[in-house]
């Protein structure tokens, strides 16, 4: 069996972290979760994700700016941002700093399931 | 003329005793007295000459008495000494042609004429040359003579006297005879006198009459006149010396008389402004005056004598002069004009004048006075005084008339009114007698007349035909000012006048000027002397008050266009302040909503995604529970949970876009796409029937497919709420003006009154279940377009009509496609 994807969740929301390193866990994946931008800064420093799950809104930063600063360390991860405002800026912007995708919340977990399936499968 | 001096002096001189008569001296070229014409005689004059008046008048005397100048008397050499030296003469001669003995008393009132006073005395000496022959005779003679009769000796000591001699001294015959006829004369005569005596004792003759004083006894002095006789004896020796003596008062009285009468009427004569000739009654000039002479051009010498009508020619003065003559009435004329024939640079004259007729005692006409009294300069000032109050009653004429236009201006709103009053006062003032007021066409290319006056002539032209500008009118219109032509008929314009048109003697355009553009025209036409510059001027004057009624009805119009936009709005003020309002309170509900937009995103999509996640969670969880009811009602509640999420979502997404910038991306669409595409979005129930009909030939839309399809949906889906029982949906396409109008429509409960105004508001719903955007947005959605509209039509328990407005592609004619394929 080859190892674990790896994949980092970031959001200051408690209760989708939690339901999501549920979900993500349950179907196969490595789950690391971060609450705010610097905390992610300082996980993703530390290793390699395969993908990150990035929210838009975050205490300290905004969700694009982390992938603006982190650019270098997530180089070859995937990055998904998920917000619960969309708007063409934002959605643009996020592409500009590298992002695979733009969810809007509330994400159903089969689509985000076949959605990480479908990226992690052609990073390969 | 002071006719009642000339008139008495005419009678004094017609009726003394004593003859007169008025002569002009004849010099010739040594200034010797040659000859003298009779210019006037008196009756006394006619009997003591026995020459007839009519014979004599203005006759030489060499003609009359012919040989007079050969005469010892020399009468004329006499006479002019008198005339050249002014000196009067008195002297008694005999004159051989008449056979009489005169004493003459000769004067001249005018240097080269002398007049003659002389008594025949004839009888007198007669007397003396048979006082010694016939006693009886003598005595008789001497006792009844009236003239004084005296005998003195050598040293003057009266020795006899008749007793006219002691009469008219006031002394009786014996106290007369007593005295000298020295004592009885005073101081300044007694050395002339003596020697006359002296002389007349020396030749023993007579004397000449002389003329000397006398006192009387009561020391009163009176004038005599004296002539001294000596009677010598048959040697020549004196013996006696007798005096005739007469007292001459009453005489000196008259000639004093006459006299001063004569100075006075030359005083007259020569003091006053006017021309002044004495005629006679044939109108030979007897005399003027030196203004007469002055005026007439002609020096006195040269127009006594003449006829007047030989210098001045003119048949009615003549008519005139003799019915003056015959009637003795006089006749006044004034401010009569005359023109000198010889002297035509005066140009006409006018006089005053008077012709009165002089008329003897007996009221027969002696003679006629013209008075003439030049009135030109009078005359011309009342002339200019005459011109000039025309003027000033032109001008008065103009400044009311132009009032009255303003008036006009004043008076009425509606620019034809006041174009026609204008038109009127004007049309008088400048005394034409047609004409017409006209505007400018829209086009600028005809002249519009307002109306016409033809002035009484007939006119067939046809009132529908254009009216091109062009011709004398062109002129006006072209430069704006005003043309007038006095002889219009011959111009190079009357070819253009259409047939039937009034007949245009002179025509006359001012122009009426908005903005400083010809933009209509004043004519005027038929002013039967002619237009002048003045009338041009009058024309333009009325023409720019015109003009100031034109702009302010233009005005008037606009304003109260401007008043009735004005009263509409504040009558619908309320509606407005309403809906302004509205749009205030929607414009604070959206700012609100677009503030909630962003937490809402965030904060309820946040715990709708933990839900969503659970529920998913959940469901796993469920799955691997064995098969049971509580089980089946678990998957029951999981799928309504994820239900009421996905209907939440469904607010805070329409919420987002309510307050989302749109930006339609307009593209080509297929209606029939469209929707069939909103269609397969909503679950269609079965008790609801659809139908579709859309145009065939409906044109491709212009628009966001996104935006329409979501209008759609939306539409759609309130149809369908609004049947809960089931009915029919119609969706119906058409289009006209480049739009299409698509429809839906429902046969549900329909709209009550007081929901309609809100229904396109966001945050409004009828339905218990609602979030209150779907309207709001497909409205906001359906205007993002060009000339995008929604609207609806609904009766309650019968349904409701939404229709969508939007823009279709334009099919271009064929002429363009042709013009594309050529280029």
């Amino acid at each position: 069996m080859e190892a674990a994807r790896t994949i980092l969740v970031v959001d200051d929301d408690k209760s989708i972290l939690r339901t999501f390193t549920h979900i993500l866990k349950k179907n196969g994946y490595e789950i690391d979760s971060a609450e705010t931008g610097k905390e992610a800064m300082e996980k993703a420093a530390s290793r390699h994700y395969d993908l990150a799950l990035v929210d838009v809104r975050l205490p300290d930063m905004d969700g694009t700016d982390l992938l603006a600063k982190m650019k270098k360390q997530l180089q070859r991860t995937i990055k998904i941002v998920i917000t619960g405002f969309p708007s063409l800026e934002s959605g643009v912007k996020a592409l500009d700093e590298g992002a695979d995708a733009y969810l809007v919340k509330p994400v159903k977990p089969e689509e985000l399931l076949t959605l990480i399936k479908e990226k992690l499968k052609n990073k390969e | 003329m002071p006719e009642t001096i000339k008139a008495s002096h005419q009678f004094l001189l017609e009726n003394m005793m004593n003859g007169y008569a008025y002569h002009k001296m004849i010099f010739d070229k040594d200034e010797k007295p040659v000859d003298y014409v009779f210019l006037e005689v008196n009756k006394a004059f006619e009997r003591l000459t026995g020459l007839k008046r009519d014979e004599i008048i203005d006759k030489k005397v060499t003609e009359v008495l012919p040989g007079i100048d050969k005469d010892p008397a020399d009468w004329i050499g006499v006479y002019g000494m008198v005339a050249i030296t002014g000196k009067p003469i008195r002297f008694e001669n005999y004159s051989e042609k008449l056979n009489k003995w005169y004493s003459v008393y000769a004067y001249s009132p005018e240097k080269g004429y002398f007049a003659t006073t002389f008594e025949d005395i004839t009888a007198l000496k007669e007397l003396e040359t048979c006082l010694f022959t016939s006693e009886t005779k003598y005595r008789r003679l001497y006792e009844t003579n009236r003239d004084g009769i005296v005998q003195t000796d050598r040293i003057g000591r009266i020795v006899e006297c008749n007793k006219a001699y002691a009469d008219m001294l006031g002394y009786s015959k014996e106290e007369v005879l007593d005295l000298t006829y020295q004592q009885l004369t005073p101081e300044k005569w007694r050395q002339m006198e003596n020697e006359i005596v002296n002389q007349s004792w020396e030749k023993a003759g007579y004397s000449p009459v002389y003329e000397k004083e006398f006192v009387r006894k009561d020391g009163t002095v009176f004038p005599v006149s004296v002539r001294v006789l000596v009677v010598s004896d048959e040697n020549g020796k004196p013996l006696e010396m007798w005096s005739i003596v007469r007292d001459i008062t009453r005489r000196k009285q008259a000639e004093e008389a006459v006299t001063n009468e004569k100075n006075v009427l030359k005083g007259i004569m020569e003091n006053t402004d006017a021309m002044l000739a004495y005629l006679d009654p044939e109108f030979n000039f007897v005399a003027v005056n030196s203004a007469y002479a002055k005026g007439s051009g002609h020096s006195a010498e040269e127009l006594i004598g003449k006829n007047y009508f030989a210098l001045f020619p003119n048949v009615e003065n003549q008519a005139i002069f003799e019915k003056v003559r015959d009637t003795g009435k006089t006749l006044e004329y004034r401010d009569t004009p005359f023109q000198f024939a010889h002297q035509p640079e005066r140009g006409v004259t006018y006089w005053n004048w008077t012709l009165a007729a002089v008329k003897d005692e007996k009221g027969h006409v002696q003679g006629l006075v013209l008075s003439l009294m030049e009135t030109t300069q009078r005359k011309e000032m009342e002339q200019e005084l005459l011109e000039t109050l025309e003027v000033s009653q032109q001008r008065e004429s103009e400044i009311s008339a132009l009032l009255k236009a303003s008036k006009a201006v004043l008076h009425h709103s509606e620019f034809q009114h006041i174009a026609r009053a204008i038109f009127d006062v004007c049309k008088e003032l400048v005394g034409a007698s047609a004409g017409y007021v006209a505007l400018l066409s829209k086009e600028g290319k005809e002249n519009d007349v307002l109306f016409l006056d033809p002035g009484g002539l007939p006119c067939t032209v046809d009132p529908n035909l254009p009216m091109p500008i062009r011709g004398l009118r062109g002129e006006t219109y072209r430069t704006g000012k005003v043309a007038y032509h006095n002889d219009f008929l011959y111009s190079k314009w009357a070819e253009l006048m259409p047939e039937g048109h009034v007949k245009l003697k002179n025509v006359l355009f001012a122009p009426l000027i908005v903005d400083k553009k010809t933009v209509g025209i004043i004519g005027f036409a038929n002013k039967p002397s002619g237009f002048t510059e003045r009338d041009a001027n009058m024309a333009l004057a009325f023409g720019e008050i015109a003009s100031i009624a034109l702009i302010n009805s233009r005005m008037l119009e606009a304003l109260e266009e401007n008043e009735n936009r004005l009263k509409a709005y504040s009558e619908h003020l309320e509606e407005l302040v309403e809906e302004e309002t509205n749009k205030l309170k929607d414009a604070e509900r959206l700012a609100a909503i677009g503030e909630t937009a962003g937490m809402v995103g965030h904060d309820i999509r946040n715990p709708l995604q933990a839900i969503t996640s659970s529920v998913y969670l959940a469901k796993e969880e469920v799955k691997s529970l064995p098969e049971s009811i509580e089980k089946e009602d678990l998957a029951e509640s999981l799928a309504t949970i994820g239900k009421q999420v996905t209907y939440i979502n469904k607010i805070v997404s329409d919420l987002q876009d309510f307050v989302k910038p749109l930006n339609p991306k307009i593209e080509e669409s297929d209606l029939h796409k469209l929707v069939k595409d909103a269609l397969l979005n909503i679950a269609i129930p079965d008790n609801v029937k659809v139908l579709i009909s859309i145009e065939e030939d409906l044109p491709q839309l212009i628009v966001d497919e996104y935006f329409i399809e979501r209008v759609l949906i939306n539409l759609i889906t309130n149809a369908i709420q609004a049947m809960p029982d089931g009915g029919t949906l119609t969706i119906k396409a058409t289009h006209e003006n480049g739009m299409a109008l698509i429809s839906v429509e429902d046969t549900g409960l329909g709209i009550p009154e007081e929901d309609r105004k809100k229904i396109f508001k966001p945050l409004f719903t009828t339905k218990s279940k609602g979030q209150g955007f779907g309207l709001a947005v497909c409205k906001r959605l359906v205007e993002a377009h060009s000339g995008g509209s929604i609207a609806f039509e609904s009766e309650v328990g019968k349904g409701s009509k939404f229709t969508v407005k939007v823009p279709i592609k334009v099919r271009r004619p064929d002429g363009w496609k042709q013009l594309e394929q050529s280029l």
